[in-house]
């Protein structure tokens, strides 16, 4: 049985840096990680160019900005979380088995992947790569029992394989804090000068247990690297999301584009990993809002609001691109209105499409790229009529006997199978259905009608066929209808025009052209 | 001598026969614009329903419904397969439907492309309106859909594409069938049974000289089929 672990180093720095727009450029700058309340932010963590600059754990804000160089950043819990689900998905991407250890670490069971990721060395730089592209820097260990594959990975920089019954040298040389010690054990090992795993395996483990009780003895077998037991597996999260908060606010969407495109990489890149794409993404802008107010009076508390969009696209999709241009062109229609503070984008995970494209299969619009010209042609026609129908997509003829009665549904470009069966050489008439009906002026003559006057047209009836009364929901009070149909001949200079109108109320209306 | 009508062209065949016989269908990779009179029954619309209907039983058609005019239940019936139809349905009867139209149109062709055919439907508007379009439009439409697997169609009261068109066909009606026992048959036992109508080519580019084919097909009312 072999276990390969994952250690993210600076954990809190990387899962700041993985989502910043600038990330790759401030990766290589000494990074600070502040926490606690705004009036007394301590340092919380660093990375080692901070450590460079004499930065240490807990010293004040103000401190840390006495050293030169250094960038400073506010931790955020959401963020942390969002990097250690990102560790596990990229743990999920090779093995289903996975225990997320601690904080910046998971180790997952790589038992029988040999022939999947070949061998062990060639698995850890498959994990090193694609935690690369999700923006970590790890170091990878791969053992035969779990804990020792953890602390090679904590204490060992870059790729170990540690062979089986060789855990104990190949972690001798390691500090004693990669075995993460109760804070009173450390004192007292350091007291005693035991600084290295191997000082610790060393020591006579009945001994330790009468000094420092059974913590003494887990971290003797840890040291050994002999410490066997089971996968604590967890259930894989289906949460892909990215949180990012700003400190200065964003007015402009083409910035938040920009940040938007960071997120979108990160998430794109959890759902690749998972083997999943996205039908649907959720956006959440907290926005700053600000009121007309005299600058004499009192500082006011900035107020926050939300802005939400849900983007659903009728087909998964896993690019980047594609749902970035979705994005923006909804937010271009529906401006938030205010300066952006924090953004929140959620994707849901949805079944990749798979397809078979065949060689005599006629060709049909790429689905991503259609969803984009669909938001651009939502954006020139608009998303809904006055009766709440979308403007643009497949139309769908709903159960019912009121006339006109449809509803429109996204449009798929594979949505059904060609079937050139289907088409009969039945002949029959298209009506050119006037939304709304004209209204019309008609004079009747004997019960039925004899002149129309409607829109551009004034003429006499030269034939009429009617009435035939149609009604419907008439147990329903505010949607109950019925009207009396009529199919009329009018004749212009143009031609003949063949009208279907009907009498409602007291009204007349001329529904539509038979063309 | 080659046969001037022979069907020597990649053409979406109409699912009308006369047509058909006649032309081939429409041609793909290129403009056919449909012409008939505003507020006339010439076969324009059921000819659109025909042709879409043949072309949605292959592949994912496109309606870009200028003036919002089109009807689903006819359509169904007349073998319009509506899940394959990407109907776009403006907003406005006026300068604004056809903006609209137009750049949907545009969008279409340039950023999917994979429709078997397009329609767009200006039937509804003003000759006055269509004519505003400027000449460059037209020509870049022709230059588009040139490198593409679609028919075009624009369905227009007035000709407007000029010499961009591969094929125009004007629509007119002739005869009107009503199905009455007798002349003093009553109103309510009197039903419209459908009408035929006349396509005239008035532009074919793969012919040397004009042609001027007159065909006639009708339509008749599901109600009595």
């Amino acid at each position: 049985m072999r276990f390969a672990s994952i250690f993210v180093p600076h954990f809190a720095v990387q899962a700041a840096l993985r989502c910043e727009p600038e990330g790759n450029a401030n990766r290589k700058r000494p990074m600070v990680i502040l926490d606690g309340p705004d009036s007394v932010l301590r340092v919380f963590a660093f990375n080692e160019r901070a450590a460079c600059r004499y930065i240490a754990v807990g010293m004040t804000r103000i401190q840390a900005e006495q050293c030169p160089g250094v960038v400073l950043c506010k931790r955020l819990v959401a963020q942390e979380q969002a990097a250690q689900f990102a560790l596990v998905d990229c743990a999920l991407a090779f093995s289903p088995r996975v225990e997320s250890a601690t904080e910046g670490a998971v180790t997952c069971e790589i038992a029988g992947t040999n022939r999947v990721f070949g061998p062990p060395k060639t698995l850890a730089q498959r994990i090193v790569q694609t935690c690369t592209e999700m923006g970590f820097e790890v170091n990878v260990a791969v053992a035969t029992n779990p804990d020792a594959a953890l602390v090679g990975a904590k204490g060992l920089a870059g790729i170990t394989i540690i062979p089986s019954g060789e855990e104990q040298r190949c972690l001798s040389k390691l500090p004693i804090e990669v075995l993460s010690p109760m804070i009173d054990d450390s004192e007292i090992l350091d007291s005693w000068g035991i600084r290295t795993c191997s000082d610790l395996v060393a020591l006579p483990p009945i001994a330790l247990v009468e000094r420092l009780g059974q913590e003494g003895l887990r971290l003797h077998t840890l040291a050994r690297g002999a410490v066997q037991r089971k996968l604590l597996t967890l259930d894989p999260p289906n949460k892909f999301e990215e949180h990012l908060e700003l400190e200065d606010s964003v007015t402009d969407l083409e910035s938040l584009a920009f940040l938007l495109n960071r997120l979108l990489h990160q998430v794109a890149a959890r759902l690749t990993a998972r083997g999943f794409a996205t039908d649907e993404i959720r956006l959440c802008l907290d926005l700053e809002e600000h009121s007309d107010r005299d600058v004499r009076d009192e500082v006011e508390p900035r107020r926050s609001m939300k802005f939400e969009r849900t983007l659903k696209s009728a087909v998964p999709i896993d690019d980047t691109k594609t749902l970035l241009k979705l994005l923006q062109l909804d937010l271009a229609a529906h401006n938030p209105g205010a300066p952006v503070r924090a953004i929140t984008l959620e994707a849901m995970p949805a079944k990749r499409r798979s397809t078979q494209g065949g060689l005599f299969t006629p060709r049909a619009p790429e689905p991503a790229s259609l969803e984009v010209t669909l938001a651009r042609i939502r954006a020139v026609v608009g998303e809904m009529d006055e009766q709440g129908r979308h403007r643009v997509g497949a139309p769908q003829i709903c159960d019912s006997h009121k006339p006109d009665d449809f509803q429109v549904v996204p449009f798929r470009a594979d949505n059904g199978k060609p079937n050139p069966s289907r088409f009969s050489r039945d002949t029959g008439v298209a009506l050119r259905i006037f939304r709304p009906p004209f209204t019309a002026k008609v004079r009747s003559n004997q019960g039925k009608p004899a002149h129309i006057t409607f829109a551009e047209c004034s003429a006499p009836i030269v034939c009429a066929a009617g009435p035939w009364f149609r009604s419907g929901l008439w147990w329903h009070e505010t949607q109950c209808w019925s009207r009396e149909d009529w199919d009329i001949a009018i004749r212009s200079k143009d031609g003949v025009g063949l009208y279907r109108i009907y009498h409602q109320g007291h009204h007349w209306f001329v529904e539509g052209l038979y063309d | 001598m080659p046969d001037t009508h022979a069907v020597h062209w990649l053409a979406t065949t109409t699912g009308v026969d006369e047509i058909d016989r006649e032309l081939g269908g429409v041609p793909v990779g290129a403009i056919t614009e449909l012409v008939a009179p505003r507020f006339v029954s010439a076969g324009q619309k059921s000819l659109q329903a025909k042709l879409l209907a043949r072309a949605t039983a292959e592949r994912v058609c496109a309606l870009v419904d200028a003036t919002d005019f089109f009807d689903q239940k006819s359509a169904q019936a007349m073998g319009v397969d509506l899940r394959r139809l990407f109907w776009i349905r403006c907003s406005g009867r006026e300068m604004k439907g056809l903006e609209q139209a137009f750049k949907c149109a545009d969008l279409l062709l340039q950023a999917s492309g994979g429709f078997g055919v397009i329609v767009v439907d200006l039937a509804g508007l003003a000759p006055r309106l269509v004519r505003k379009v400027p000449l460059t439009t037209w020509f870049r439409f022709r230059a588009v859909i040139e490198k593409q697997d679609t028919a075009l169609i624009f369905a227009t009261s007035y000709p407007v594409t000029s010499t961009c068109s591969e094929l125009v066909l004007t629509l007119s009606t002739q005869d009107v069938r009503w199905s009455k026992t007798s002349d003093n048959c009553p109103t309510h036992a009197t039903v419209f049974a459908g009408f035929e109508f006349q396509a005239e080519i008035i532009r074919k580019r793969s012919c040397k000289k004009p042609v001027q084919a007159a065909r006639y097909s009708s339509f008749t009312n599901p109600r009595l089929a």
